[in-house]
């Protein structure tokens, strides 16, 4: 019978943003389910719900695609193995199948009258465990054929197609039993693409695709990842990427792709593959194992603690996304360097004094050999005999040193031009120049 | 294509000027966010590439007037741009994507994008490769050789020529850091340990050479004058992959860096300074003060006579006269010392082994040179010349010492080894010459 329940919504939580003309919301649920499956052509939403949610026993439900509310709930009685577990729907909104007796069988139901029908038993893996089901889809444009997710308890698996409860020949083993459904794509794994034959299904050779990241879904022969790559299966093309991370749901209509992720959802826009918003959610919980898109700018969400999650409001923007952090500091100093400077005249006359400074600083221990001369417009260079030798060298010194080097009245009778003090430290053992200051000064006629 | 509004406030420059130096230096700064900056000759414009980060500017380039300091109006090229190649005639920029296994070509004339060209699968691995270098082949503006690799890596596993991005059948797959073009004909990659030389042809790319170097190339800065100057501060022959000199000091590390060659030019940005050295002898031209509180800088690019990096704040800095003619290699009439190996370079006991210095002085008086030498290895220092100060006259003309010569001892020695020597001015500490030579004993 039919039950109407919505004391499981105690402890929702509501949030909203406060941007947009329409908020968005993110309703978390404290009801959890098996699985969900959501129908375009009627608009309704249907569960597997487990023992203890909603009744005694597990069941089939139809839920309400904005507050989660139980509308409709059929109990599934345990079979010898367990109870119901997944549930997948047909795209014209007619035919319901469940996987029951603890997924070991596959249940049709009529809708939306939830009429129960014909059932069907997976049978055995050839290591002698019953095959029980781990993910089912109907075939686009049908209500008689399933893809089936199948595989014995500690075995790999295997993807198999069943037409009104009888097996195609061929399957595909060594799955993961996750798999997605978009025109004639599949995806066992989010990353080899699959074809389905008249004798079953079959890796797409040669386009059997090895991506490096997971795919979160494909909707017209495009692929979202989770990392935010947009990949065109046709022409084996990244054609983009998005600069976020999580869950992604594409709103092909509305140029779109969701990414839930932990505490937080992006909006990219994918004909500029940029992030164009960002929402704080906090409580919301990554990793979702389920994310339906079931309307306009809503979705339907199961995490990882199989909670029921309904966003809602997303056609509206959502907040932009603030720049990112500045930048990082400039590189540390390179080595123990030198000043040259002058204190006295700049543009010297005979009889004017020049002073020449020089500080050596940063040492670090470094060994330098320090050099100072006063060079001639010419080029030739005078050692500055203040340092008492031409090849002074320091060693083991972690202060920073300097002083007056040179402090004299010019003499008359010096070339004009330019003129310079040099200081220079080079290393001591192969002439590498470390550092070289130079501070000119002008000789005037 | 739409003027985002954003871009109003780019018009703002912002000046500031330098600390030190010998005159004081202009250095303007576009509040610009960049991922990736090169410079156009023929244009004379600079371009950018903004990432996915700038809101309706984002993944697009855009042209950069550094005379006038000025942005242009993005061009939207694809998800997350990251290389950027103009073509040796300026006609097209080609565009890597970071996000998109493919190239976008820019028309720099019409200032439009233009088509997107996926890049093929080379690797074993069958998955989408990203351009991590293009190089454009000179006199064929639709040619580029591409380096390509995984997402976010930076090293490249394969090579390949694309023409109008349609792939010649010819393609290299090779682990490679770097890739540089020597000549019209001949590109070089380097590993940790290796260089391969790639043959370009009407067919595309093939392997002529594989070649073990010690030091380790590491990547290239740039390669010109038959000169291949490598990132680990070793300067390689081009022919013969012989290293001719090399920088000892390992701080030359730190910052970012750039050898010019038709400046005869290194630029080192570290430490709030540009430090611009000779590239003949590394001895030290000049420092200038940069804004540090612009944050860290990216690799420079040079125009004329300026020199442009971005960095994270977000700024793109323009530093000197982009109007002037480029700065001209310097002269060098001042000795040299040239370390020559005449016996065995890659040695077993017993064999013979012979140093020698060549000293070369173009001026027609004697030069007075502090000399520094030394041979080694990781355990053994040996000077070269005893003291570390001696002088000596080097008369004009030239000579030839041989400093070492005997047979490979059969213990002790086993290693990696190298001579160099380096002649400075006694007084100023100038440099003369530096030279360079490695050798292996097993």
């Amino acid at each position: 019978m039919p039950l109407r329940r919505l004391s499981c919504l105690v402890g929702a939580l509501l949030l909203a943003a406060t941007a947009g003309a329409r908020a968005q919301t993110v309703l978390i649920t404290s009801m959890t389910v098996e699985d969900i499956a959501w129908a375009e052509a009627s608009g309704r939403l249907y569960a597997v719900l487990p023992a203890g949610t909603g009744g005694p026993e597990s069941s089939v439900a139809e839920l309400h695609p904005v507050t989660g509310a139980i509308v409709t709930r059929v109990a599934i009685a345990n079979g010898t193995v367990g109870g119901a577990t997944q549930v997948a729907v047909s795209d014209d909104g007619t035919t319901l199948y469940v996987g029951v007796d603890g997924g070991t069988r596959v249940r049709r139901y009529a809708l939306p009258s939830f009429t129960a029908g014909a059932e069907f038993a997976l049978g055995t893996s050839q290591f002698g465990g019953p095959l029980t089901v781990r993910n089912l889809i109907l075939v686009p444009g049908t209500t008689t054929t399933l893809v089936v997710a199948q595989g014995a308890q500690f075995s790999a698996g295997e993807l198999a197609v069943y037409d009104n409860g009888v097996a195609r020949p061929a399957r595909v083993s060594g799955t993961r039993g996750w798999f997605y459904s978009a025109s004639q794509f599949f995806e066992p794994d989010g990353r080899t693409r699959l074809v389905l034959v008249p004798g079953g299904l079959q890796p797409d050779v040669p386009a059997t695709e090895n991506l490096p990241f997971v795919v979160s879904d494909v909707v017209a022969g495009v692929g979202y990842g989770s990392s935010g790559e947009v990949y065109d299966f046709g022409q084996r093309l990244l054609t983009g990427t998005c600069g976020a991370s999580g869950t992604a749901v594409p709103s092909t209509g509305s140029g779109t792709v969701y990414y839930f992720s932990y505490g937080e959802v992006f909006t990219c826009d994918l004909a500029r593959f940029t992030v164009t918003g960002r929402l704080a959610v906090p409580g919301l919980q990554g990793g979702f194992r389920e994310a339906l898109r079931t309307g306009a700018g809503r979705f339907v969400l199961i995490d990882s603690s199989r909670r029921v999650l309904v966003a809602d409001g997303f056609s509206a923007a959502l907040p932009p996304v603030p720049p990112p952090f500045p930048g990082s500091p400039w590189f540390p100093g390179a080595s123990a360097s030198a000043r040259a400077t002058l204190t006295g005249c700049t543009r010297c006359r005979a009889g004017d004094l020049l002073v020449a400074q020089g500080a050596i600083v940063d040492l670090r221990g470094d060994d330098v050999e320090v050099k100072a001369a006063i060079v001639l417009p010419n080029g030739a260079a005078l050692p500055v005999t203040a340092l008492g030798t031409s090849h002074l060298e320091l060693t083991n010194l972690f202060r920073d040193v300097g002083g007056t080097l040179l402090q004299a009245v010019l003499p008359a009778g010096l070339p004009p031009g330019t003129w310079a003090f040099e200081l220079a430290l080079i290393d001591p053992v192969t002439g590498f120049v470390l550092s070289r200051s130079i501070a000119p000064f002008e000789v005037l006629p | 294509m739409t003027r985002p509004q954003t871009l109003a406030w780019w018009g703002l420059v912002l000046l500031i000027a330098s600390a030190t130096g010998a005159a004081a230096q202009t250095v303007r700064a576009l509040p610009l966010r960049l991922s990736a900056l090169v410079a156009e000759p023929v244009s004379g414009r600079l371009y950018g590439a903004l990432p996915p980060t700038e809101g309706a500017a984002a993944n697009s380039v855009v042209a950069i007037d550094p005379v006038a300091g000025t942005a242009g109006v993005p061009v939207f090229v694809g998800s997350d741009p990251r290389v950027l190649a103009p073509s040796s005639d300026g006609q097209f920029l080609w565009v890597g994507l970071g996000g998109a296994s493919a190239i976008r070509r820019v028309d720099v004339g019409a200032g439009t994008a233009g088509p997107l060209f996926p890049l093929v699968r080379v690797s074993v691995f069958d998955q989408p490769e990203f351009a991590q270098v293009i190089l454009p082949v000179p006199g064929s503006p639709g040619t580029i050789v591409v380096g390509q690799g995984p997402r976010n890596s930076g090293g490249m596993e394969s090579f390949v020529v694309y023409d109008q991005g349609v792939a010649r059948p010819s393609r290299v797959q090779a682990y490679g850091d770097s890739i540089v073009a020597v000549d019209a004909t001949t590109l070089l990659v380097t590993t940790s340990t290796e260089f391969l030389r790639l043959r370009l042809d009407p067919s595309g790319l093939t392997v002529a050479e594989r070649r073990q170097v010690f030091p380790s190339p590491a990547r290239f800065l740039s390669a010109a004058g038959g000169l291949v100057h490598a990132e680990a501060g070793a300067v390689y022959d081009a022919t013969t992959l012989e290293v001719v000199r090399v920088l000892r000091t390992p701080r030359i590390y730190n910052g970012r860096y750039l050898a010019v060659p038709e400046h005869g030019r290194f630029y080192h940005l570290v430490d709030g300074t540009l430090v611009t050295r000779d590239l003949e002898t590394y001895d030290q031209l000049s420092t200038r003060g940069l804004p540090t509180a612009l944050g860290a800088p990216s690799t420079p690019v040079v125009l004329g006579g300026g020199l442009a990096y971005f960095t994270s704040l977000p700024s793109v800095v323009l530093f000197g006269d982009f109007a002037a003619p480029p700065p001209v290699p310097l002269p060098h009439p001042m000795p040299s010392a040239r370390v020559e190996l005449s016996g065995c370079t890659t040695c077993r006991a017993g064999d013979p082994f012979i140093a020698s210095v060549t000293f070369t002085n173009p001026s027609p008086a004697a030069v007075r040179a502090e000399v520094k030498g030394r041979i080694l290895n990781g355990r053994i220092n040996i000077p070269l010349f005893g003291a570390p100060h001696g002088t000596i006259d080097v008369g004009p003309g030239t000579q030839t010492v041989t400093v070492l010569q005997g047979t490979v001892p059969a213990t002790g020695v086993a290693g990696s080894w190298f001579m160099e020597i380096a002649l400075v001015d006694p007084v100023s500490g100038r440099t003369y010459s530096t030279s360079y030579r490695s050798f292996f004993i097993y």
